[in-house]
């Protein structure tokens, strides 16, 4: 069957993909996608996978009692994808809402993300990507189902209608999807499908309420940390105190007094080596590991010092790095007199994800297969490497995607450190589960964070107050080298992750000149949501603040006037920012303050005004008037919810103990008493939420609430202040 | 090793363990009821929060030892409280869960805080739920549940 | 007769004394105060005052100052920062609801997580802030006028005070507090239980004797 294009609205199918359909033992209709070439592949150069045959893992199996069971590709950790990717599906669909339930998919190829080619959620990517796939999906599956039914009244497919899991046919025939399912999976899978016009969408584009609420609200939801399995043993891992150091010898006799306590070894990491201990339950682990005496070597490994750092950060500032972008003339702004040249110093302290659940990994190894249990973000790197350390294939691990409390960033890691640490352990135990948990402690001093980076900016004011010249150098780690990512994301020596919202500005800054140092230290790093816009947003929205003060501009005039012309999403966010606020930024008390900030990441433009006094001597934020213009938005719900609470994320980058630190090699902080993220108090009291109404395709909403309002705060600081805050986290206001 | 009675959700528990166990791995381990939840170990983010003896109390941080014969109730019992269904309930129409990991904890920091002000103002609520902590940032919509939730309160 | 009428004359006076130099002494100067005293009770003023001395070491002590404070907020620590978690002094110094003293707080030390312990924990009232707003240990002076002042101390006299310092658990803890999460014994005051006791029978007995300077 196909459907001939008739309107610029029908999106064909490309020839990339096709459904491959199969029916359950349970006489269910399952649809899968199957996609030969991942499109990462093709743009690194690779030569095209044979296409492979996939199990038929489902994204819709449709139950003999009329359940809806729709899979998700990617995991679900806060932003709502387990809702917001059923209900396109279902869309399409014409599928009862209130029959439709979602699980989590496990690693398969055939869940990989149709951009990125690997199973994973991160970049903001999860409606970006897979909005086209999950349409497809639906609608396939709908023409199937109409087929079927249109098969049984010998009638023309194109005579029948759907509706709330109901086939309708031209005479008043109708019959349920869960009684057409078995004969629908016969059909053949159709190559191309008209999808819906936007106005028939009956889900999409709507506020709809997530699938997952009441579980997490009555405590039947499992995540990683809540699974539990016959004959389970729980390990704990003591780690070193300084990166990549090796255990020289313990004594775990203390150790192994306490009751529940099985066994005590040594296990590789990634980098170095610790301790295992493997207990019958979680506190005996814990209470064991707590005694063991362990001698470690720390002489191998560099000793970070966050002190030594920063000095050495700050040299490398004052040296051209490798260049990110340059255009014009870089020698201009030596020509601005003095009087007329901001030079800014800035400064961000390493930063831990600190996700609610800590992380935690199960898994059980039977020799020539394994089966793993992991809230993981990038699902096809850690199979495979379980995987390897079990001398097995991917395909010989089942790994099942847990939900997971929280990630930003977190749960995607290159390595797959902790899963492989679980691997070391669950091949030990053969034949015997285990759940590796990740204490609090272990999860604030255990690496991974957002990297330290200083920032230099000169800015050369025109006599117009704009910019006339703009050098800027980056120092700080790289997020991506030594993983395979690096292939893609550096370029001439620059992580493109650390420059991001610097380097691709939308301000029109004529001769404009980035560089970046990429200095290797001894502590590991990673992606913190929103990732090189956390640091980059925070400098050029505080930057261009202080040049519209100068300038004597409205702030948001002055960006108006220098954001480039095709800005068009910052532009509208911009605009509908100021019109939604408007009734309250002129009427602020005495004692409050405005605080602009606008910026464009992962392709979705945010543009806030917070309204802030300071209260105990923190900025207590009353309010912010936040707008977006995120394309088409898909649920605008989950986008709300995303913004306002993704500004409270945001915060975190503000709190007095918002650091991470470390002294001679060690992490100073130990937990939420040491490293403390915002609190209720903490958070703004109030957020409105604007969308800029969009036919454009979606863009993301899960990172970029988070780059505008460190900056807006401390731009409403400055105003009750007078100071200029270039050194996060605020220790004092 | 010590042999504890409990009284959890109104059942009648027997636990033998350490007696320097968290209530909190008791549940969880010994009891097998996951709804509470693991976040610090040290009472600072408020994940753990069970009713213990009609007050609030962080699990994570009190030996099993010191309970005595104090009643337990855990989210778990929340779907069948009066209050507690009412917060749920608030919980859902206001989509506040987003993770959802901390949202057991407060729940029954919700629910202990309107058992004691049915009508709590903002200044009560963010003094109540101050110690609570949410990695996703779903605040502005606790609050909002809270005060639904109130309003549907005798 | 004449010997017993003078004793009885020199006791009504003394009383009188104590009555106003007790009554004025939130008010009143360090000069009158020196002025009410008795000559009689001159040599043990000088042990009292030492004794007051011993017991201000105590009550400015991190076990006992960090819940003597003037904000609305307990401390924790030697180094008596903020408490952590947003913890609030509530209406009655037990917290507020969610987030009662008795959330974490048991009624004896939980060793095996480090949390302190004892019977009714709560915050001394305001009235009982021997620090500042800005978290600054108040002088000697202050400390003892606010401790007998029986319009801030829930009326205790002497032999009241001598009872508190023996017997409120709260006080007790402070010389058997408990281990912290990381195993090490919490710090302890500069005296032990006992000692600290004897010290306040003697500064009671010398009539609660203060400090004159400001």
């Amino acid at each position: 069957m196909t459907a001939a294009p008739n309107s610029a609205n029908d999106l064909l199918l490309s020839r990339r993909s096709f459904l491959r359909v199969s029916a359950t033992l349970a006489g269910g209709l399952i649809v899968s996608l199957y996609r030969d070439i991942p499109l990462l592949a093709q743009e690194g150069g690779q030569a095209a996978p044979k296409p492979k045959v996939y199990p038929p893992d489902a994204f819709v199996q449709i139950k003999p009692d009329g359940k809806i069971l729709i899979t998700v590709n990617r995991l679900e950790f806060g932003q709502g994808v387990h809702t917001s990717l059923p209900m396109i599906l279902a869309d399409e669909m014409d599928a009862d809402w209130s029959q439709v339930i979602a699980e989590l998919a496990p690693a398969a190829d055939v869940y990989r993300d149709p951009v990125y080619g690997m199973q994973m959620v991160g970049g903001s990517g999860s409606i970006a990507h897979s909005f086209q796939q999950y349409r497809e999906l639906g609608a396939k599956t709908r023409a199937m189902l109409v087929a079927a039914a249109a098969a049984q009244w010998n009638v023309a497919p194109a005579q029948c209608r759907t509706e709330a899991s109901v086939v309708h046919g031209p005479g008043g025939q109708s019959a349920r999807y869960a009684a057409l399912a078995e004969a629908a999976a016969q059909q053949p899978v159709p190559a191309t499908v008209q999808l819906k016009d936007p106005s028939q969408f009956r889900l999409v584009g709507k506020r709809v309420r997530r699938l997952d609420s009441r579980s997490k609200c009555d405590g039947s939801v499992k995540f990683g940390l809540d699974l539990d399995l016959p004959g389970m043993k729980t390990a704990v891992v003591a780690h070193p105190p300084v990166f990549g150091a090796r255990v020289k010898s313990f004594d775990d006799k203390p150790a192994r007094t306490v009751a529940g306590v099985r066994d005590v070894f040594e296990i590789p990491l990634v980098k170095g080596t610790g301790v295992a201990v493997i207990a019958d339950k979680f506190w005996p682990a814990k209470q064991a590991r707590d005694l063991l005496q362990i001698d470690w070597d720390l002489s191998a490994v560099e000793h970070a010092d966050s002190a030594q750092l920063w000095s050495h950060y700050k040299t490398l500032a004052r040296t051209p790095g490798n260049v990110a972008v340059s255009h014009g003339d870089q020698t201009k702004i030596d020509t601005v007199a003095a009087a007329n040249r901001i030079i800014a110093e800035y400064a961000f302290p390493y930063l831990a994800h600190a996700p609610m659940e800590p992380l935690n990994t199960t898994i059980r190894f039977d020799g020539d297969r394994a089966e793993a249990w992991a809230g993981s973000q990038f699902q096809t790197v850690d199979q495979a490497a379980i995987a390897e350390v079990l001398g097995l294939k991917p395909e010989q691990v089942t790994f099942h995607t847990a939900m997971a409390g929280g990630g930003f960033g977190r749960r995607a890691v290159a390595d797959s450190h902790v899963q492989r640490e679980a691997a070391v352990i669950a091949k030990r135990l053969r034949g015997t589960p285990v759940k590796l948990i990740w204490t609090r402690e272990d999860d604030v001093q255990g690496g991974y964070y957002r990297p330290m980076h200083v920032h230099r900016a000169e800015i050369g004011i025109s006599p117009s107050g704009m910019p006339l010249a703009w050098r800027h150098v980056i120092v700080g780690q790289s997020i991506v080298a030594g993983t395979p990512f690096a292939a893609i994301i550096v370029k001439n020596g620059v992580d493109a992750t650390a420059v991001e919202g610097t380097a691709d500005t939308h301000y029109d800054i004529p001769n404009f000149h980035v560089s970046a140092h990429h200095p290797a230290v001894n502590v590991p790093v990673l992606w913190w949501r929103s990732v090189g816009h956390t640091h980059n947003a925070f400098v050029m929205e505080t930057l261009i603040d202080e040049l519209a003060t100068r300038a004597k501009t409205d702030p948001i005039a002055y960006r108006r006037q220098l954001l480039k012309p095709d800005a068009k999403k910052l532009r509208a966010a911009l605009d509908l920012m100021e019109e939604k606020s408007a009734s309250w930024r002129t009427t602020l008390p005495k004692d409050h303050a405005v605080g602009i900030a606008c910026h464009e990441s992962f392709e979705t433009g945010v543009a806030c005004a917070v309204d802030v006094s300071i209260e105990n001597k923190r900025p207590r934020i009353h309010r912010v008037t936040v707008a977006v213009d995120p394309g088409f938005a898909v649920n605008p719900l989950t986008i709300e919810s995303q913004f306002q609470a993704g500004v409270a994320f945001g915060v975190t980058q503000l709190m007095s103990k918002g650091a991470i630190t470390l002294k001679d090699g060690r992490v100073e902080q130990r937990n939420f008493d040491g490293y403390t993220p915002p609190y209720i108090v903490d958070a703004p009291v109030a957020v409105d939420v604007h969308i800029v109404p969009s036919t454009e395709a979606p863009s993301g909403c899960g990172e970029p609430p988070v780059p505008v309002i460190s900056p807006a705060v401390v731009n409403a600081l400055a105003k009750l202040t007078g100071k200029r805050y270039r050194s996060l986290p605020l220790v004092t206001v | 090793m010590e042999t504890y009675k409990l009284t959890v959700n109104g059942q009648p528990k027997e636990v033998t363990v350490d007696p320097g166990t968290p209530l909190l791995w008791v549940l969880r381990e010994d009891l097998k009821m996951t709804g509470t939840k693991y976040g610090c170990g040290i009472a600072a983010c408020g994940a753990c929060t069970v009713h213990l003896g009609g007050v609030a109390t962080r699990s994570c941080v009190v030996p099993v030892s010191l309970i005595g014969d104090r009643p337990i109730v855990t989210i778990e019992a929340m779907a069948e409280d009066p209050v507690g269904r009412v917060v749920q309930d608030a919980w859902v129409s206001h989509d506040v869960v987003q993770c959802g990991y901390c949202q057991s904890g407060q729940i029954m920091s919700a629910v202990a805080l309107l058992k004691s002000t049915p009508k709590p103002t903002d200044t009560h609520i963010e003094a109540s739920m101050g110690g609570n902590l949410c990695r996703c940032g779903t605040y502005v919509r606790i609050r909002e549940a809270i005060k639904t939730a109130s309003q549907q309160l005798p | 007769m004449r010997a017993y009428k003078a004793m009885l004359q020199a006791t009504s006076v003394i009383l009188v004394a104590c009555a106003a130099w007790s009554a004025s002494n939130t008010n009143g100067s360090a000069r009158e105060r020196v002025a009410q005293k008795s000559s009689a009770r001159a040599s043990t003023r000088a042990e009292g005052l030492a004794a007051w001395q011993q017991v201000y070491a105590v009550l400015t002590h991190p076990r006992c100052i960090n819940c003597h404070t003037a904000t609305n907020y307990p401390q924790q620590g030697d180094d008596r920062h903020r408490h952590f978690a947003n913890v609030v002094r509530g209406a009655d110094g037990k917290g507020v609801p969610a987030l009662q003293c008795a959330t974490c707080h048991q009624g004896s030390n939980a060793d095996s997580t480090g949390v302190p312990g004892g019977h009714n924990w709560h915050l001394a009232p305001l009235s009982m802030q021997w620090q500042d707003l800005n978290d600054k240990i108040l002088s000697s002076a202050e400390v003892c006028r606010a401790v007998i002042d029986r319009s801030k101390n829930s009326h205790l006299d002497g032999q009241g005070l001598l009872r508190h310092h023996e017997e409120e658990p709260l006080v007790l803890w402070a010389f058997q507090p408990g281990r912290r999460i990381d195993g090490t014994p919490r710090t302890l005051p500069p005296l032990t239980h006992e000692q600290f006791v004897t010290a306040t029978r003697t500064w009671v007995e010398s009539g609660t004797p203060c400090p004159q300077n400001r």
